[in-house]
């Protein structure tokens, strides 16, 4: 079977509508989306909808929970003053835009969902907004894929698309506590594991606009990353028409994200 | 020419970088020179810059006392040569990029604790 994965839509109605083109092409049998409807992008009513109508098993992301809950972030969600800004600036106006009824959407999407032997999420499975960068730590990277009872995670959040395999290996635990402090060492056992990441459909950060998503193939485990141009400067013209910030169009057209992203894989969220 | 005075505005380094790398790429118009006095939370002076023709900044720490209790008195000013400049995106991102004086007074006493 082949699954198609997205995530990270931030809004941008022209990428997800050239994504699912290209997704028809490609002939996939299912698509999972990994969460942020909205956030940053001109369009986030379309793009839920969108989803919706299509019936597409959809994950909490990060905004889409800012948007249900506000704003409560981890010191990762804005790593500098003008960062907060903008993204201060993207909340306040995503937040009068949305209609009640993609409000209520976003707030009754889980935060994992299961299919057999696949696990999809946002962030990680702890936390919409924890980051699972490339160079996290073998030992955290494992520890997450692990505590899902999954072989394969499917991840977005980062904006940049990436397929991690982590060989099958072992971890090794020892608890103690003020009562027993003998520490018996656990092991976990575990197979080969592989984090996928699904990049973002409307706001990439690999230096070029195009959106970008994975193809899944549930028979043979091969995950083809791809990369779609559309027209980004209708969204561009849109970002500006809507009165989104100017920096956030040409950030888009330089295949940057809006605002920025931590840049330290040891973090983990607090949130 | 644009000038924008910066005099006892103190900018996060993080801030700053994501400017810098916006302006001299062309984010607020077309830019063929331009050039920083800039007062960072560590209390050092900075200078940078860029000239479109080498496509590549310069930069170079200001050797003089560091300002650790409020704000520095040293000249701080951004001057920028070009064409078609969004002065008002400059000056709102700028702003953007400044610490607000309680911020700047709790990193203050973090660095007089640490040092």
């Amino acid at each position: 079977m082949k699954l198609a994965v997205l995530s990270c839509i931030h809004g941008n109605y022209e990428a997800l509508n050239t994504v699912l083109l290209d997704i028809d092409q490609q002939k996939a049998d299912r698509i999972f989306c990994l969460g942020d409807l909205v956030g940053y992008g001109p369009h986030p009513n379309a793009v839920v909808e969108m989803i919706r109508s299509l019936d597409i098993p959809t994950v909490q992301g990060c905004w889409d929970e800012d948007i249900v809950e506000g704003l409560n972030a981890c010191e990762c969600s804005y790593p500098s003053l003008l960062g907060e800004v903008r993204g201060k600036l993207a909340h306040e106006w995503t937040d009068k835009e949305i209609y009640p009824e993609t409000r209520e959407f976003l707030a009754n999407l889980p935060i994992t969902m299961r299919h057999n032997n696949l696990c999809f999420v946002h962030g990680s499975p702890y936390n919409q907004h924890e980051y699972l960068m490339p160079e996290v730590a073998a030992f955290t990277a494992l520890e997450r894929v692990m505590s899902t009872g999954a072989d394969v995670l499917f991840c977005g959040h980062t904006h940049i698309p990436y397929v991690r395999t982590l060989d099958s290996g072992s971890l090794n635990v020892s608890l103690k506590s003020s009562d027993d402090q003998t520490g018996e060492l656990q092991e976990f056992r575990s197979p080969l594991k592989q984090i996928i990441n699904a990049g973002s459909v409307g706001e990439p950060r690999h230096g070029r606009p195009n959106a970008t998503y994975v193809i899944y193939d549930t028979d043979t485990q091969l995950t083809t990353l791809r990369e779609v141009e559309y027209d980004y400067k209708k969204t561009c013209a849109a970002i500006v028409e809507k009165g989104l910030p100017k920096i956030f169009a040409w950030r888009l057209a330089q295949g940057l994200e809006y605002a920025e992203r931590a840049e330290d894989p040891s973090h983990i969220c607090e949130r | 020419m644009l000038q924008i005075d910066l005099f006892q505005i103190v900018l996060d380094p993080a801030s700053l970088d994501i400017f810098w790398m916006e302006l001299t790429s062309g984010a607020y118009g077309e830019i063929d020179r331009a050039e920083g006095l800039f007062n960072l939370v560590n209390g050092q002076g900075y200078g940078f810059k860029f000239i479109a023709a080498g496509q590549k900044s310069e930069y170079i720490e200001i050797e003089d006392e560091p300002c650790l209790v409020g704000r520095p008195d040293r000249p701080s000013v951004l001057q920028i040569s070009g064409q078609n400049l969004d002065l008002d995106s400059i000056e709102a991102t700028i702003a953007a990029c400044a610490l607000a004086d309680n911020i700047l007074e709790y990193h203050q006493s973090e660095t007089l604790v640490n040092s």
